[in-house]
């Protein structure tokens, strides 16, 4: 295989396969009823999976932004690991606090992240503020060295379990995007109330809706700059946009595969399914989009390679990916026909999963906008 | 919106549309996740329906139906799709089977069993669909061996919508002689309470109408009497089930529309209160497009599926245009569903809101009662 990732990256795709299969496909069942368990956490740090871009002093591999796109790429790939959601996809939130993070949150938290101790989380989103975060709510008022926060936020990814939950908070008297700021807060600080929701495709997800009743946070968990929020996400979101985009490609890829096989076997009218025209020009059509999607995509973890990735193009890779991974993932099951249907059929976890890339961690509207905004200037 | 109003309703149909609507509202929606979580209707369901007068709706009343015109059986379509429901499966039943048996069946058969059909003590069944046939369905194995006044079938079915709950099931077999003469399929209808032999598989778990009881069956040596045999008369199958591939397929492109049009108007609902940038997500121009295109989609498949219809009703309808109807329709309601979802963003996702179930209800809508390829097919045969 001629890969874009080169040979040490493959190999830690090896180790993140097979990862998946011991720890997480057995398990499954029960991960779908009771969301990740501390055991797994330890597992995922055990085989490197977590942390991958903390640096060596830390303990950490430094691994560089690419073997988190491995991770995604196989989040795709796998239908047990694709049900823990973005669980996994917690290293954007390490970067975040390698970019952003003072020495002392450094080594206070980096050695739990690695080992699995101190799991994370990413609270934006509240009811009333999706893609508008100027709407954001939840209020943290200074109060001597704390600040007091009070607020809700919903749809978490991992929010139900996480440890330490990065939450945007407004940070009062303030108003508008320069009051937005980022708290590491400790779940276990008192005035928190969680909740688990249970969704339909990422069952072994803890996402959560997270209340907070003055909660006291110490200033010294703040990251970033009073009203950096913005600032910090903009120097993330191109790789989680990149990183959600990688896991659509796997995932449609992997569709495909399973559906060429059963294409194959299938039998009808006296043939194979894929005797028929019909289905030869379907497939036809599908791995012509995936290979000009792995030529966006590889040319675009050249440019993350070298640090010069551009908002912009996380952005049409979180817009064209993931309608390509829906077109794809439409054409595959149906050629399942019923037994696509049923929903523990790989192709029926495949698609289910997908409908949700195309609006979380960004929108397509939200991208949209935002490369036009070019347009705009001058 | 502009006031569209089908050539086929009257003030008959209106009348009945405000006791539809009722049912759907008080004896439906309220159990919707109740149904989802359990993956059944309560069987009593059935009956409140039959009290209504929402079963054999269209049937003689000599045979125990209501004696409305067919008309009537398109708004309970119309309102099931009104509701969001998918999980009561009375559509299939009123606008599939029962027209089939009323062709096949013989006097004494149809007396014996629409009647119980029409009061909802009697739920029914259709088995057709086998793990190795689909749209292949001449490859149905269930084998049907006569041996004296009996036969004795066995095999198994799948994908079976009413499955768990049915008493009444029409089961399509591969009938032989008692000397092992191949006579084709027929269809036979078979009481569940008293017959041994007829075993319920699991109810399947569906990633769409999940409230729907969609399930396997098996038949191990299950004595039915030849009595039971549509028609009386061997190997007439397909020629039964021919008649009822055209109001079916019509059927389904109506519910489609009906779905698709509902998904609009509660799209149009959440965007005009959602608040995003200082205004109104309505008020964003691609939002206000992407509604446009789909209100106008939805409006030109009405106007195309009310004109089935029409011929339905009339006797004018042929099998390539039933075809393009199913076709046709289901895909728009597809490609609706999904701009309908993006524009409830992440509520999309979440299955309170309707247009999430809605979504993942409509997928199927492609594949069964003939996939989007068969129909292909059909309509190539004829230019």
């Amino acid at each position: 295989m001629n890969s874009i990732y080169g040979e040490d990256l493959e190999t830690f795709r090896d180790t993140v396969r097979s990862f998946f299969e011991r720890e997480l496909a057995p398990r499954l069942p029960y991960f779908e009823e009771h969301g990740l368990d501390r055991a797994f956490w330890h597992a995922a740090g055990r085989a490197g999976l977590l942390g991958s871009q903390v640096p060596e002093v830390h303990g950490g591999a430094d691994a560089g932004p690419l073997a988190a796109m491995i991770i995604s790429e196989e989040l795709g790939h796998s239908t047990a690991a694709g049900a823990t959601g973005s669980s996994l996809n917690a290293d954007v939130l390490t970067s975040m606090l390698v970019e952003n993070g003072s020495a002392e949150q450094h080594r206070r938290w980096f050695p739990g992240i690695l080992t699995g101790d101190i799991t994370q989380a990413l609270a934006v989103t509240e009811p009333q503020a999706g893609s508008d975060v100027s709407l954001l709510r939840t209020s943290a008022l200074r109060d001597g060295d704390d600040y007091v926060v009070n607020g809700s936020k919903c749809f978490i990814t991992n929010g139900a379990k996480a440890d330490l939950i990065y939450t945007v908070v407004r940070v009062m008297p303030g108003a508008g995007a320069r009051s937005l700021t980022v708290l590491a807060i400790d779940a276990n600080t008192p005035g928190i109330t969680r909740r688990r929701t249970r969704t339909s495709a990422f069952k072994a997800c803890d996402t959560g809706e997270i209340f907070f009743d003055d909660v006291r946070v110490p200033a010294g968990d703040r990251i970033g700059p009073e009203g950096g929020a913005l600032a910090i996400f903009r120097s993330i979101m191109s790789m989680d946009r990149l990183q959600l985009s990688a896991r659509s490609l796997a995932a449609a890829e992997t569709a495909f595969e399973l559906t060429l096989t059963h294409c194959r076997d299938r039998r009808l009218f006296g043939q194979r399914l894929i005797d028929l025209q019909n289905t030869q020009f379907v497939l036809a059509s599908v791995e012509t989009e995936l290979k000009v999607g792995r030529a966006f995509l590889d040319s675009l973890i050249v440019r993350a390679r070298d640090d010069k990735l551009s908002a912009d193009e996380g952005a049409m890779a979180k817009i064209w990916l993931p309608e390509m991974e829906a077109r794809v993932m439409d054409a595959c099951i149906q050629l399942w026909g019923g037994s696509g249907m049923m929903e523990e059929m790989p192709i029926a976890r495949l698609h289910a999963a997908s409908r949700v890339q195309r609006i979380y961690a960004g929108a397509t509207e939200l991208m949209k906008a935002q490369i036009a905004r070019r347009y705009l200037e001058e | 919106m502009l006031e569209y109003r089908s050539p086929w309703e009257t003030e008959d149909t209106d009348a009945f549309r405000t006791t539809v609507r009722r049912f759907f509202e008080t004896e439906v929606a309220p159990y919707e996740k109740r149904w989802a979580e359990q993956q059944h209707v309560d069987k009593e369901v059935w009956r409140k329906a039959g009290d209504l007068g929402l079963l054999c709706t269209s049937i003689d009343e000599a045979y125990g139906g209501v004696g409305a015109s067919f008309a009537h059986e398109l708004v309970i379509a119309e309102e099931q799709a009104r509701a969001s429901d998918t999980a009561f499966g009375v559509i299939l039943g009123s606008t599939m089977a029962i027209p089939i048996l009323l062709h096949a069946a013989t006097e004494d058969q149809k007396k014996q069993w629409i009647p119980k059909l029409a009061t909802g003590e009697g739920i029914l069944g259709f088995a057709l669909t086998e793990p190795g046939a689909g749209s292949d369905a001449k490859q149905v194995q269930t084998r049907a061996v006569r041996d004296g006044d009996d036969y004795v079938i066995n095999g198994s079915k799948t994908f079976i919508s009413n499955g768990y709950n049915a008493n009444l099931c029409m089961v399509v077999a591969r009938t032989l002689s008692e000397s092992g003469a191949d006579e084709g399929l027929s269809m036979f209808m078979v009481e569940r309470e008293t017959t041994p032999g007829y075993r319920v598989g699991s109810i399947l778990s569906k990633v769409g109408q999940r409230g729907q009881d969609t399930a396997e069956l098996f038949f191990d040596d299950m004595r039915v009497p030849s009595a039971n045999l549509l028609g009386r008369i061997p190997g007439q199958a397909f020629a039964q089930l021919k008649r009822g591939f055209l109001t079916e397929r019509t059927i389904i492109g109506l519910m489609s529309v009906a779905n698709a049009e509902r998904a609009v108007e509660l799209t149009v609902e959440y965007t005009k209160q959602r608040r995003v940038f200082g205004e109104a997500l309505f008020d964003l121009q691609n939002t206000r497009f992407k509604l446009a295109e789909c209100h106008a989609q939805a409006r030109v498949a009405r106007v195309f599926i009310d004109d089935c219809v029409v011929r339905l009703m009339n006797g004018t309808m042929d099998t390539p245009t039933a075809s393009m109807a199913k076709l046709f329709c289901t895909e728009m309601q597809n490609r609706v569903m999904d701009e309908c979802l993006q524009l409830h963003g992440g509520y999309g996702y979440i299955t309170e809101f309707p247009i999430a179930r809605m979504w993942a209800d409509a997928r199927v809508q492609r594949i069964y009662g003939g996939a989007s390829e068969i129909q292909k097919e059909i309509i190539a045969r004829s230019l």
